[in-house]
């Protein structure tokens, strides 16, 4: 009991030195007003709430409040989580060789599993849309999972992606998927005779990380923009012609882009030892970053939600940071 | 006079010993063929875990080697651990923080099988070695997953994790070793690379990350004979003896590249363009080339080139070339990353890890079919698929074997399944088919005979 205090103690100081840290670092548009005490790989966030993924734990907290942001409860799968995104109160995760878990995080209460469904190889991310969930697994591709029933996922097709596939992203009856090294994806969902991409091209960085991130820019003048983030340059692909996707010219951010999060065109960096960049892409062939923030350790991942940003820090804890003055 | 009498009669006893119908033997990995059987009606197309079942039996410890079959006996591999060791993840793994590699403290038998083709009976078990495993390996490696090779007088057993080449006689009696000393590869990931057997020689491809070599040994005495250096670092690709209208040669695949060599060692032509990643599909000779593929899914290069006999040099690609004089056809993206290609009557086959079959001309290169997926719900494929009848049979790490019409037109005939993982690529030979799996052997034939 007497070690258990003392490493709360440990733990609190240590907390407290960063917070201070982080502080002398801030620019003007970021101030931090709270810290979560929990290790994340990666985070996302909708209104008040934040999921926060670390090994096979998916862990909910609350941040109505942000300085004194309150864990809900967490739910484990047997094996690691590489991805994961927040749909309508349920948490669709990419649970590894688990395959795909679904999680009702609604409400105040403690996750639970409302449904399941083992992909042949290892489960890497999930996207929703219109009753199907798009699972990015290292065997089959991305596989087509209705999930009308949460509680009865049920597979109905599998597109193939010819390398390591990471990540897949759906937006309206369009969804686009990586893999990896340098695999790019689009499939077209109001098909149901097929699930083979419509369209496919590669990118010219070597994509090398297993938790790459697709989002995609708002439309702008008719034009639509996927964002890749795979551990180096910010990969533009232009899908205005999904049967044709073309590569725009790459952005090098100053770190290692691992993760992001959009709020409209502005795009929130997970930089690595480069910290939080926020790059404004509202003319996607010139974009700008407008503003940064240091953090002590590497910035892994980012999320925002209303002022909100959270940035999970390699090591541990999560800033929780609020932009404007 | 009377030593003439002597001498005729024990080359006669020894040709009696060792005579043996060429489908009554699969003395390698992939047979003769390379992969591809005689045609005998006996051979079956459907079987279960009863179903046209001869025998079963259960083969103690973990190895993914593929068993063979001279006459009457079928000769296999072990390594049995004294402790339980994980069990292998089914399909391909992206790897994790772990990088895959495993390394066993407990200790180990290394473990050679004769087993009587007719009853299934263990004739004979001979333990080679005992001890921990001196180097680390994939989780989904084996200790023990090189196939051995026989000339009928002698069984010959290479464990690359021990780097013990050993030879034994049809009794089981340990006739001659090699130790070639324990090499760790460069990501831990061990060894594979079964050895080869020709003309009285043992060849021996062991690439890892300390000192990667290509060596040959008298396959009467374990003489070295011949040694190569090479540059790669890991590779688990078993090599193959090309005889070709020119001469005889024997082609490695690797990660940096292909390399080709005569018998005596002389390096004859390279090939620059494989998989940045070590390589694992054995090369297919068939029909006047030597087909030679890699493709690591991680990697953008996944080639399957064709070569022509006769070449020397580099004859590598230029950017932009689809072949050239000694290349016949190249396919940039074709190659499957465990699996070795198939030719079969005109066609070549790729059998894509995740469950996808494609067809292609032999001779052109140009594409019959592309990817059709054999099952959404199959975890992988490792084992190199084999053909016989005008069927090709593609066998999942579920142990499911999927049946496909050969020719042009893709058809699945059906599927049998013996429920069990596996990644050992069968053997065939007098009318029967043998699967190894996780924890058995099978032998498999037509419960009626034709």
């Amino acid at each position: 009991m007497t070690q258990c205090r003392v490493g709360r103690a440990i733990v609190l100081l240590f907390g407290w030195y960063v917070i201070t840290t982080e502080i002398a670092a801030q620019t003007n548009r970021f101030t931090l007003v709270g810290a979560i005490p929990i290790a994340a790989e990666l985070i996302r966030a909708q209104s008040d709430r934040a999921y926060l993924a670390a090994a096979g734990t998916l862990t909910v907290v609350d941040i109505s409040r942000p300085d004194m942001a309150r864990s809900i409860g967490a739910y484990t799968f047997p094996d690691r989580i590489w991805g994961f995104r927040v749909h309508d109160g349920l948490a669709y995760v990419g649970a590894d060789r688990s395959g795909l878990g679904i999680l009702d995080v609604s409400g105040n209460a403690t996750p639970t599993l409302r449904g399941s469904l083992k992909t042949p190889g290892q489960a890497k991310s999930v996207s929703v849309s219109g009753g199907v969930a798009l699972v990015t697994d290292t065997v089959s591709g991305v596989d087509f999972v209705r999930v009308d029933d949460p509680a009865k996922p049920t597979l109905t097709g599998s597109g193939f992606l010819d390398g390591f596939s990471t990540d897949v992203v759906a937006s309206g009856n369009v969804a686009y998927a990586a893999d990896r090294p340098t695999g790019f994806y689009v499939f077209d969902l109001s098909k149901t005779d097929s699930f083979e991409p419509v369209g496919t091209t590669q990118s010219g960085v070597p994509n090398n990380t297993q938790r790459a991130q697709l989002e995609v820019l708002p439309e702008s003048s008719g034009r639509r923009v996927v964002l890749l983030a795979a551990g180096g340059l910010l990969q533009l692909f232009d899908v205005t012609n999904p049967a044709s996707p073309t590569l725009l010219p790459s952005f090098r951010t100053p770190g290692a882009a691992l993760r992001i999060a959009l709020r409209d065109h502005l795009v929130y960096v997970a930089d690595g030892q480069a910290g939080l960049q926020v790059v404004d892409f509202t003319m996607p062939a010139n974009p700008k970053i407008v503003d940064s923030f240091k953090t002590m350790t590497p910035a892994r991942d980012v999320a925002v939600a209303g002022p909100l940003v959270l940035v999970a820090l390699a090591g541990g804890d999560v800033l929780v940071l609020k932009e404007g003055t | 006079m009377r030593r003439v009498v002597v001498l005729t009669s024990l080359a006669l006893t020894l040709l009696l010993l060792s005579h043996v119908e060429a489908t009554d033997r699969w003395p390698q990995f992939r047979g003769p063929g390379a992969g591809v059987a005689d045609d005998d009606p006996a051979l079956p197309d459907t079987w279960s875990q009863t179903e046209n079942v001869v025998w079963k039996i259960e083969i103690p410890g973990q190895s993914w080697s593929s068993p063979i079959v001279w006459g009457d006996h079928v000769f296999l591999t072990s390594a049995i651990s004294s402790e339980k060791e994980p069990s292998p993840t089914r399909g391909l793994a992206d790897p994790t923080a772990e990088n895959g590699r495993m390394r066993s403290s407990a200790s180990h038998r290394w473990m050679v099988y004769d087993v009587d083709f007719n009853t299934g009976k263990v004739r004979w078990e001979r333990e080679i070695r005992n001890g921990s495993p001196p180097i680390a390996r994939h989780t989904r490696n084996s200790y023990a997953s090189e196939t051995p090779v026989t000339d009928g007088q002698r069984v010959y057993v290479y464990f690359g994790t021990l780097g013990l080449i050993a030879a034994l006689d049809l009794k089981g009696e340990v006739v001659w070793t090699k130790d070639l000393g324990p090499k760790e590869s460069a990501q831990g990931w061990g060894m594979a690379a079964s050895p080869l057997l020709h003309s009285g020689r043992i060849y021996v491809l062991s690439d890892n990350g300390v000192e990667s070599f290509i060596a040959a040994f008298d396959a009467r005495t374990g003489d070295e004979i011949w040694r190569a250096k090479r540059e790669e670092f890991e590779g688990w690709s078993t090599p193959v003896v090309w005889e070709n209208e020119t001469r005889t040669e024997i082609v490695t695949a690797a990660a940096g590249r292909v390399r080709s060599y005569g018998v005596d060692g002389q390096l004859l032509w390279e090939l620059s363009g494989m998989s940045d990643f070590g390589s694992i599909p054995t090369p297919v000779v068939s029909s006047g080339l030597a087909y030679i593929s890699s493709g690591y899914p991680g990697s953008a290069r996944r080639p399957v080139f064709a070569v022509r006999p006769g070449a020397s040099g580099d004859i590598s690609l230029k950017p932009g070339e689809s072949g050239n004089q000694h290349i016949a056809w190249f396919q940039p993206l074709l190659g499957s990353y465990q699996t070795s290609g198939l030719a079969y009557r005109g066609h070549y086959y790729t059998l894509l890890d995740r469950g996808f079959l494609l067809c292609h001309d032999a001779t052109t290169g140009k594409q019959v079919y592309g990817r059709q997926r054999l099952d959404v719900s199959a975890s992988g494929f490792a084992a190199s698929p084999w053909a016989y009848n005008g069927k090709l049979f593609a066998l999942s790490e579920d142990g499911v074997a999927y049946v496909v019409q050969a020719g042009p037109e893709f058809k699945l005939l059906g599927k049998n399944s013996l429920d069990e993982m596996t990644m050992a690529t069968p053997a065939i030979a007098r009318g029967s088919l043998f699967i190894r799996t996780q924890s058995k052997l099978y032998r498999i034939a037509k419960a009626t005979r034709p």
